[in-house]
């Protein structure tokens, strides 16, 4: 009796079963799969020296897992509200709560069972093809075939009880809080009615304002976590994300006054024009959409957020990926840097695999530990402890200088270049808003505390060698050094790249350096020893560009990769969510729409109309994920040098194609329910 | 004059392999100024055939005209056109639009004609005070009594001044008085207007505000009656058609003699 009624329920909702089914099948297929390849060691074995892959994997898949449940949670509510009637006519006639609960839950499994099977026979036939792109992306050239484990399987279908549980109960507890009289009642009981115009206006100045202190707060994170951090003696990085917390909580609330308050208060301010209001059917477009926002601000709030989560998680992979790109890219000039110790091998492998190359000068410098004291964004002295760094002269830095189309310098006495690493926190972006120089001191020496003229990213080395910092100074004062280590560096300008067998085997000579500081201070080699320790460093001896390179590309392509299919979830299912929404309303207004007709509105007028009143509505929460995506990078942005947010763009094109067709599908079948 | 016209409609409803004949060769003409009720028994057919009338509904067969203009297939910007400028309704359920109110109720049909916002301020205006709406105009439908909805109904109906006018069922959501005092209105709006009314009802004491009234049974015309005497008379003589097409009456008890 309940399996036929469940199933009869399916037949007459099959549209609100579908869209359950399409979101759940793809977020069923995406966790699956993300579980697969967790478990295929052939698959994680490539990225073992990269980075730990199973638990990237296994930590998006739970992501994905989070917004199957609450975009289940959320569905079931609607289809609730749908069944409230139905439910109270089933209690009048006797039928236990629990027994009503239970037959709703049989049509969810149902639809679920369906909805995973898909699922998974997707992850299974499509498994091959993910891996393959992500192999492609993660630049690896290797074959990989059908993979299957029972555990990812087992996880899968674990999901099934765990959300008929949460279902259940929500629909027992919902029901029961429910009278009867309200059940029966056919409409919604908790409907919205607008905020007071002279208080809208109030409220929407101040939503306004909290937006906007959200948008200034994202572009002086630094300075505010620094000063919370000084006015409530908190270390920094709690104070840090205090600031991130406050502002998400602004944006939020923001976001919901936003729907609740602005937009109605914008279309009643629209309506004031009587001309324009009082002419065709804008007045019933406008009144449709004041009462959407405010019926569903709550919803559009939390939709809008999740969209700035997808395009945030996008515009994070790609600000990442430019900032691991950078240290391996055009900034590097090299195609292999030695040390003096390591040269010879280089040059005799280089010759063995018969491959031209073009030798720089070479570059003679000095390892002694450097600090720095140099006022930061954050408002106050930034200090580096004493950490090894590269002290070279001007002639050798302007050596290399005119060669890769920097300025040369030209100091004076006891002036000095600081020159840190691309990926360095501190950039030029940030020294250029300070205004002040910052004052360097190189080893125990009295009296080089040099005066910094400029700031540069322009790294000889590039990132090759894990210094943190070098600095330019005159040949004379150069000279005054007599401690640290002398190194002389020499580099290699490959005019293609090498083969992967030829990489691997000059990537093969690489060894890693220690250095040891004494107690005054001083550098000295030392042999291999534990990291802990804070007075010893290490770093390499042979950089291989193209090998950097390959692994940064290794890492960045399963980022992105985890980080575009779990996006995609997210605006799919909210793209779904819209239409589940949008269809509601249509069963409700297809009556006014027929006394539209009625009374002489031509049906390509009310299309029209239709068109562009889900276009809106569809737009805005793209739009309000994106802008919260570009605070986001705007945020991420002061890490990374030249930030390009191109793949940011290109996803999210791609997104915004696969979001309107949403629009076009949801737009046909609205025609449709409305019958015109 | 006839302002309307219908010639051998027939409309069929279902797939092939389950027909219902809905209405079977229907053909009437309607007056200019005429007030026309049509009743019927329920599912003979009454409400198709407004339906056809007000191209609402497409017929099977035959046609609908209207001052001599054949309105069967309009379609599209053209239908649209046709009823917005000459056709009004009013209907049971009053099909008001929740989300406006009601002044922006009675005025959508102008809006849509695109007329002027101080022309429609005139129009609200006028036939606001004429029904009794001026001082709800700022209120919405669901703040409404069922006869003050109605009355709102009207108003948007009948603010575009339509040439002809059709009611469905108009008083079955009204209490007794707000009824009379409807159909009185519309008796007014025939009389001094000259406005063709078409109405469909089951209820006798609405029906007895008409000229003239058509019978339907079994989706054919069963008979006709016309109104001359006062409006008691003409009330107890739809009574009896009513009567004898359930198979009683006055006539039938003649016929079999008793």
């Amino acid at each position: 009796m309940l399996y036929d009624l469940a199933i009869k329920n399916i037949k007459q909702n099959y549209l609100l079963h579908s869209i359950h089914i399409v979101i759940t099948a793809l977020a069923v297929l995406v966790y699956f799969d993300f579980s697969l390849m967790a478990a295929d060691h052939k698959l994680i074995r490539l990225y073992q020296d990269v980075l730990p892959a199973d638990q990237m994997l296994t930590f998006f898949s739970i992501v994905v897992a989070v917004l199957l449940i609450v975009f289940s949670i959320y569905w079931n509510r609607l289809l609730l509200k749908q069944r409230y009637q139905d439910i109270g006519l089933l209690q009048l006639m006797g039928g236990k709560i629990s027994k009503i609960v239970l037959s709703i839950s049989l049509e969810i499994l149902i639809s679920e069972l369906i909805a995973f099977g898909i699922g998974i026979l997707l992850g299974l036939l499509f498994y091959k093809l993910l891996a393959m792109i992500l192999l492609k992306i993660s630049v690896f050239k290797l074959n990989i075939g059908f993979f299957y484990a029972t555990k990812p399987l087992l996880l899968t279908l674990a999901l099934i009880p765990i959300l008929q549980i949460i279902i259940f109960l929500n629909n027992l507890i919902t029901i029961k809080r429910h009278s009867l009289i309200k059940l029966l009642k056919k409409k919604d009981s908790n409907r919205y009615s607008p905020v007071p115009q002279n208080r809208a206006y109030l409220l929407g100045v101040l939503v306004i304002g909290l937006m906007v202190a959200a948008v200034v707060m994202t572009q002086h994170v630094f300075r505010l976590t620094y000063e919370l951090s000084w006015l409530l003696h908190l270390p920094e990085s709690f104070s840090f994300l205090l600031v991130f917390l406050i502002i998400v909580g602004i944006w939020t609330v923001g976001m919901y006054g936003l729907f609740r308050i602005v937009w109605p208060l914008i279309f009643k301010l629209i309506g004031q024009n009587k001309r324009f209001y009082f002419k065709d059917t804008h007045m019933f477009t406008l009144a449709e959409l004041r009462s959407w926002f405010i019926q569903n601000y709550r919803s559009l709030a939390v939709m809008s957020l999740l969209m700035g989560v997808a395009f945030s998680m996008i515009g994070i992979g790609t600000l990442l990926s430019r900032y691991g790109m950078a240290s391996v890219d055009g900034y590097t000039p090299y195609s292999v840097l030695t040390t003096s110790k390591k040269r010879a091998a280089v040059v005799d492998q280089l010759a063995k695999e018969r491959v031209s190359y073009y030798e720089l000068a070479p570059m003679h410098g000095t390892v002694i530990p450097i600090s720095y004291h140099l006022q930061t964004v954050l408002g106050d002295d930034y200090v580096s402890v004493a950490n090894p760094g590269l002290v070279l002269t001007t002639t050798t830095y302007n050596y290399f200088a005119k060669h890769h189309h920097v300025k040369t310098l030209k100091l004076k006495n006891h002036d000095a270049a600081l020159i840190l690493p691309v990926t360095s926190i501190i950039h030029d972006r940030q020294y250029q808003e300070t205004g002040k120089r910052p004052r360097v001191k190189i080893g125990e020496y009295a009296d080089l505390n040099f005066n910094i003229v400029k700031l540069s990213n322009h790294f000889p080395l590039g990132q090759a060698l894990s210094f943190d910092m070098a600095v330019v100074v005159n040949p004379s004062d150069y000279a005054k050094l007599s401690e640290g280590i002398r190194e002389t560096y020499y580099g290699f300008i490959l005019p293609k790249n090498l083969s992967s067998k030829a990489a691997d085997q000059i990537a093969a000579l690489d060894q890693v350096q220690y250095y040891h500081m004494t107690d005054s201070y001083l550098m000295k080699y030392g042999k291999g020893t534990s990291k802990k320790n804070p007075s010893i460093f290490f770093h390499n001896q042979v950089y291989l560009r193209q090998d950097q390179q390959r692994d940064m590309r290794t890492a960045i392509g399963l980022m992105m990769f985890t980080g575009v299919f779990v996006s995609l979830v997210f605006v799919i299912a909210i793209g779904e969510l819209l239409m589940l929404k949008r269809l509601t309303v249509a069963q409700e207004l297809e009556k006014d729409y027929q006394t539209l007709l009625k009374i002489g509105v031509g049906p390509k007028r009310l299309k029209r109309d239709i068109i562009y009143t889900q276009g809106f509505i569809y737009l805005l929460p793209l739009v309000l994920g994106f802008c919260q995506s570009l605070m986001v990078a705007g945020v991420l942005g002061i890490f990374v040098n030249r930030p390009s947010l191109h793949l940011l763009y290109l996803i999210t094109g791609v997104f915004t194609l696969i979001y309107a067709m949403l629009y076009l599908l949801t737009t046909a079948f609205y025609i449709r329910t409305i019958h015109i | 004059m006839h302002i309307l016209e219908a010639q051998q409609l027939t409309k069929i409803y279902g797939h092939h392999l389950s027909l219902k004949k809905a209405l079977t060769n229907v053909s009437l003409s309607v007056e200019q100024g005429e007030f026309l009720g049509i009743m019927g028994p329920s599912g003979a057919g009454k409400s198709t055939l407004l339906n056809l009338l007000s191209t609402i509904d497409t017929p099977t067969s035959g046609r609908v005209m209207m001052d001599g203009r054949d309105i069967t297939h309009l379609k599209g910007h053209a239908l649209a056109e046709f009823r917005r400028r000459q056709l009004g309704f009013i209907f049971q359920d009053f099909n008001l639009l929740d989300a406006l109110k009601v002044r922006e109720n009675i005025v959508l049909p102008l809006a849509v004609n695109r007329l002027p916002v101080d022309q429609l301020q005139g129009a609200l205006t006028h036939v606001a005070s004429v029904l009794g709406l001026s001082e709800l105009l700022d209120y919405y439908p669901s703040e409404l009594s069922v006869g003050q909805r109605q009355r709102v109904a009207s108003a948007r109906t009948l603010i575009v001044k339509p040439q002809l006018l059709f009611a469905d069922e108009p008083t079955g959501s009204l209490d007794s008085q707000s009824a009379t005092e409807f159909l009185q209105y519309l008796q007014t709006i025939n009389g001094q207007e000259k406005m063709t009314i078409i109405m469909v009802t089951h209820d006798a004491f609405t029906a007895s505000f008409c000229k003239r009234i058509l019978f339907i049974k079994d989706g054919q015309i069963f008979s006709e009656i016309i109104r001359q005497g006062d409006r008691q008379e003409f009330f107890d003589r739809i009574i009896d058609m009513q009567a004898t097409i359930g198979g009683g009456g006055k006539t039938n008890a003649l016929r079999s003699g008793d």
